[in-house]
């Protein structure tokens, strides 16, 4: 565990102030940020945490205008379960619904999940061990010459064939969703930068160090559209997506964001969707397995394939 | 199809005497204690003021250390001293893998120590390195690089080879087909506790202190004592629960450590304890296999010659038992010619050990793959190949064999009904069918609906495990009552104790009429109080002291049953022995209602003197024995006997050898998505042999839970290494990935118990062991009766990955090959 100190926020603003020094991070859940700090992942940890939980009024799910408004100290559990969200943007409830187990899910908020790092069996080893160039300047990217069973399947951003791993990601970015923070309001596809060509550090979205997410706004669905969030992962419970799927179908079309492919959500719009196993081939058409180069028989081609069933199944399941 | 109550109803009439599942009798405390965090493992007992002791695990795999810097670690606030590796037993300046000790610190906070042994500074001479295993085959014998370090000159440790019949080359002189199968290593599981090893060391004079996770306290003290010059005396070893985890407590590798630290500070105690990283990085983990399975036979499918050889990655262990590779190969299937061999290969790898049978569950799949292909071959139902070539029951080994367990005696083996009955219970002959030609729909048209176009696939093996009923020493303890009416359970056991005391306070309650609170554990496992219960194997050893215990409890009985009669209340309404009853910690007397007596156990006149003995039968000269009765200064003469089998048939004496191996029957039924390769089981069967185990729930509790841990684990995770650096980088420890009872749905999963005629177990109770190790590879089988493809054990287990990639063959590819060829 890496020493630090402890800091309290009572405002975002306050948050983003404290941030300004460029040692801190601001913990909420703190379901990803203390694993780090205890396993001792990066040079880069913090050396002051900041607490952000007693920010007042930043907890919430309400419809103004049209619009869906969640604080971003909302747990994941509160948007699984909150009926509006259940109903109207049902992508999101399941995404929500998706990530780990209940007791984090109680305590991990919708802030933290597109704030988490990136997930890499590299990049997550303890103290360091390979260190990667998220990390350090003249690193190295070890899937390439070692395992790469959960890496990318569209190449590498800047080098780096790390995942996305948060299941809201794609979900807000098939829902062309806005992220407000004490700096802007982005869009969800700027935020997790999709268009980038390079990565930004250690982080799996472009805010700035002193930047701090106060609140994720989703506009309505289109009348008649209907979504849905499918997810596969070895393991039952608890686990990060191997490769994911946030659909949204209107009529003969299909908005598709696929996580835990990529560095960041990869999104595909007006996807015909009159065939559903076309759009899936569509949609992963692009991608090219990697293969290990320590581990025999070893390599991330499932992804593809268990991905393209993921858009059919979500597909013909909306149609 | 879940679990059909009528049909176990039914089949219980004849042979299986009871399910776990769903049954509300099964009662476990340690697993309550566990939930609520009212269990308290070894380490945490220990109060009072400590030093906390962490060591620096090595960055390399082969290396001498040059030297070590620790004046950084030194000067951080906190720190009280460091140690080398001169300065603890089984440390060495000699790094033979990654995770190695290379150096250790002890201050008066955890993650002081972790932070110190951050800053301390190790310059490596690093050496060549040996981390495939392949390699260090092929390198063998070469000079220089080619040695991974441990013993001058060659990299292939042992070698144990079992002839039979004149060998192989005799037996391949007259047979009707010949057919080889190889497989390429198998992964390695961590054979993991869940909670991190710690203990705490500490010193009073010339005599050490342990409070440690061990499953064996008497073996912890006799390898301890010697590596600090101490008699056995000496050296007490104090131990609660197991960790949390299955097995896998047997070394002693935090005991040096804490001791060792305690004396640098003047004998102050130490609580040397792991991180999770560590924990995986140090603690052992089973063999990876690669074998070479040649098999020939007559016409009507009767083997007759085999020739195999296993090969295993030990890691860098040269106390690794490798022969334990071929045991089930050896003693399950009746072949008269026979070569077997096994060969252990030693790599720059953290040290393996064995999961039995055939070292790992992907490890047994390749004998069971080999049988079912010769099967398949031969037009035989894979189950009428197995029943023609299974031992017949009450075979003794031949005696040149030899080997570890080779000069025990035999005990029971009951293959052969295993198979039968798990057959029968799971209804296997009717839902076989060949590779790749049902869906589930076909078997379930009216269940399952939501995997019905997914493959059928369905499975039967049976399993002969090494794990022995007892050791060399029978299982002991004492039973003592107290004045208020409770009772202790004392035993030098870690599985007679808590974590372990589920079945013996169980036991205890339930023959006594006890209440669950008033049975207690009298004592930790120690090498002070309780007696040596032998070697702890595993959940053997938990259901036959839980035997023993069962005696001792009617021993008590007996005992208050005397008292209660002598009581003023019962005589005065006449009471004889047929009118009591023994319930909620009272003596009930129930000879018309208006006579009712009721006398609290805490007014029988209980007290400190009122003691049973919990002994075992052996034919090792114990001294079990003759320790109970000098404690307790009664059953001279040694009337050591069970009168309490089922049948109420007395058949161990004193001085009968007793060593009965665990065996099961498993049988699994699963559905496989053809476009994901997503598995998901239907059904699985597995009927364990008990022998005349008197408390059954609790060897099913034990069965349910390993066999739940095992699929759990072994089907979605194996160990994975970086091999330029030999740092393991298993999803296990970098995501956090222990699976849990999360991840598989277990009321898919149900356990019977067989209760073999001929038991010959401490009180007629067979060690049920690790039942589910090798039954794992039912999940092979069925996967390839499914899809006709086989889903390669290499790196892992069966993941959609794999299967997938199987699959690119196409559906029932490798079944039409293994035919034509």
């Amino acid at each position: 565990m890496k020493d630090f100190k402890h800091a309290v926020a009572t405002s975002f603003d306050e948050a983003a102030t404290l941030l300004a020094d460029g040692k801190s991070a601001v913990i909420a859940g703190g379901t990803d940020l203390i694993y780090g700090m205890k396993g001792m992942h990066s040079p880069n940890l913090a050396d002051t945490v900041i607490d952000l939980k007693r920010i007042p009024d930043a907890s919430y799910i309400k419809e103004e205008n049209g619009v869906l408004k969640i604080g971003a100290l909302t747990t994941l559990t509160e948007i699984a379960e909150n009926e509006t969200v259940l109903k109207k943007y049902t992508v999101l409830a399941e995404a929500a619904k998706a990530v780990a187990s209940p007791e984090l899910r109680n305590m991990g908020t919708i802030g933290g999940n597109i704030c988490q790092k990136p997930r890499c069996i590299y990049y997550r080893n303890e103290h360091d061990a390979f260190p990667c160039f998220r990390k350090h300047s003249d690193g190295k990217c070890y899937a390439i010459t070692g395992v790469c069973r959960y890496h990318s399947v569209f190449g590498g951003l800047g080098g780096c064939f790390a995942v996305c791993p948060s299941d809201t990601a794609p979900a807000l970015v098939a829902l062309g969703a806005k992220i407000v923070t004490t700096k802007k309001t982005w869009e969800a596809a700027d935020f997790f930068g999709l268009d980038q060509k390079k990565f930004n550090g250690e982080n799996i979205n472009w805010i700035d160090a002193d930047e701090v997410v106060k609140e994720i706004q989703v506009p309505a669905l289109a009348s008649g559209a209907k979504s849905t969030y499918k997810k596969y992962a070895f393991r039952k419970a608890i686990d990060f997506p191997l490769v994911s799927a946030a659909v949204i179908v209107n009529g003969s079309k299909a908005t598709v964001a696929l996580g835990g492919v990529y560095n960041t959500p990869k999104l595909f719009t007006d996807v015909d969707a009159s065939d559903a196993a076309a759009a899936g081939e569509f949609c992963f058409a692009k991608a090219k397995a990697m293969k290990s180069a320590q581990v025999d028989n070893n390599s991330n081609a499932y992804k593809i394939q268990i991905g393209k069933v993921l858009v059919k199944r979500a597909i013909t399941e909306l149609k | 199809m879940p679990y059909d109550a009528a049909k176990a109803k039914e089949f219980d009439k004849k042979t299986i005497k009871r399910s776990v599942v769903d049954n509300p009798a099964v009662h476990d405390k340690s697993g309550k204690w566990i939930m609520t965090g009212r269990a308290e493992f070894a380490a945490d007992h220990f109060t009072g003021h400590k030093y906390f002791g962490v060591a620096k695990l090595a960055t390399v795999m082969h290396a001498k250390i040059k030297s070590v810097d620790f004046s950084e670690a030194l000067k951080i606030p906190g720190v009280i001293d460091v140690v080398t590796v001169d300065e603890v037993p089984t440390w060495s300046d000699h790094v033979l893998w990654y995770g190695k000790e290379v150096a250790g610190v002890i201050a008066d906070n955890w993650y002081t120590a972790i932070r110190a042994t951050e800053a301390i500074k190790v310059e490596y001479d690093v050496l060549p390195a040996m981390f495939d295993p392949d390699v260090a085959i092929a390198e063998d014998g070469k000079d220089g690089t080619a040695n991974v370090g441990l013993i001058d000159g060659t990299n292939l440790h042992q070698r144990t080879a079992v002839v039979r019949g004149g060998g192989a080359a005799e037996g391949f002189k007259n047979v009707d087909w010949d057919f080889t199968f190889e497989y390429p290593w198998t992964t390695s599981y961590a054979h993991n506790e869940l909670e991190a090893h710690q203990s705490i060391g500490w010193w009073i004079g010339d005599e050490a202190y342990l409070y440690t996770g061990t499953q064996d306290p008497y073996s912890t003290r006799t390898s301890v004592a010697p590596q600090f010059g101490l008699p056995a005396h000496k050296c007490h070893v104090y131990s609660r629960f197991n960790c949390g985890g299955f097995g896998g407590k047997t070394d002693d590798w935090g005991s040096y450590a804490a001791l060792a630290m305690s004396k640098k500070v003047g004998g102050y105690p130490v609580l040397f304890k792991n991180t999770r990283y560590s924990n995986v990085l140090t603690r052992q983990r089973s063999f990876s296999i690669k074998s070479k399975i040649r098999l020939g036979g007559t016409k009507d499918g009767k083997i007759t010659a085999l020739d195999a050889v296993f090969y295993a990655n030990e890691g860098a262990n040269t106390a690794a038992p490798v022969g334990d590779c071929i045991f089930g190969l050896q003693k399950t299937w009746n072949i008269p010619h026979a070569d077997i061999k096994c060969i252990g290969v030693l790599t720059n790898a953290p040290k393996r050990y064995y999961w039995r049978d055939v070292a790992d569950p992907p490890g047994g799949y390749n004998t069971e793959s080999a049988l079912e292909k010769c099967a398949y071959k031969l037009g035989m139902n894979p189950l009428d190949f197995r029943l023609k070539n299974v031992n017949p029951c009450d075979v003794q080994p031949p005696a040149a064999e030899g080997g570890w367990y080779g000069a025990h005696p035999w005990g029971s083996f009951v293959i052969k009904e295993l198979l039968e009955a798990t057959a029968e219970w799971s209804d296997y002959r009717k839902k076989f069918h060949l590779p790749a030609t049902k869906k589930v729909k076909d078997i379930y048209p009216n269940e399952f609906k939501e995997y019905a176009d997914w493959y059928h696939g369905i499975a039967l093996t049976a399993h002969l495990d090494s794990h022995g009923g007892s050791f060399a020493a029978a299982r002991g303890g004492m039973l003592k009552a107290n004045a208020d009416g409770t009772f202790q359970v004392i035993t030098g056991s870690a599985r007679g104790t808590a974590g372990g005391t589920t079945v013996c306070c169980t036991t205890v309650a339930e023959v006594l009429g006890a209440r669950d609170e008033d049975v207690l554990l009298g004592d930790w496992a120690n090498t002070d109080t309780g007696l040596n219960p032998g070697v702890q194997a595993s959940s053997s050893h938990t259901i036959s002291i839980s035997s023993a215990f069962y005696n001792a409890a009617m021993e008590m009985k007996y005992k208050m049953t005397v008292m209660a009669l002598n009581n003023a209340a019962m005589k005065k309404v006449g009471a004889t022995k047929d009118d009591l009853e023994f319930a909620n910690s009272t003596v009930y007397f129930h000879k018309g209602k208006a006579d009712e007596v009721a006398i609290p156990f805490a007014s029988l006149g209980l007290g400190t003197n009122t003691a049973a003995s919990a002994g075992g039968a052996d034919g090792t000269g114990s001294s079990v024995q003759n320790d109970l009765q000098k404690l307790l200064g009664q059953r001279a003469g040694g009337a050591w006997k069970s009168k309490f089998n089922e049948k109420g048939e007395e058949y161990i004496k004193k001085g009968d050898k007793v060593l009965a191996n665990g065996q099961s029957g498993a049988c699994l039924e699963l559905a496989i998505d053809p476009e994901t390769g997503v598995t998901e089981f239907l059904n699985y069967f597995l009927v364990v042999d008990t022998g005349c185990t008197m408390f059954k729930q609790g060897a099913l509790r034990e069965i349910g839970a390993a066999t739940e841990l095992i699929h759990s684990q072994g089907y979605y995770f194996g160990d994975v290494y970086d091999e330029e650096t030999g740092a393991d980088i298993s999803t296990i420890y970098t995501e956090a990935q222990f699976p849990t009872y999360m991840d598989m749905d277990f009321s898919t999963h149900h356990f019977a118990d067989y209760q073999s005629e001929d038991a010959s177990g401490t009180f007629g109770c067979h060690g049920i062991a690790e039942p589910s190790l090798t039954n794992f590879c039912t999940v092979a089988l069925a996967t390839f009766n499914a899809i006709g493809v086989w889903v390669d054990c290499h790196k892992g287990g069966f993941t959609p990955d794999r299967v997938l990639e199987a699959l690119d063959r196409g559906i029932g590819a490798d079944y039409k090959a293994l035919m034509e060829a």
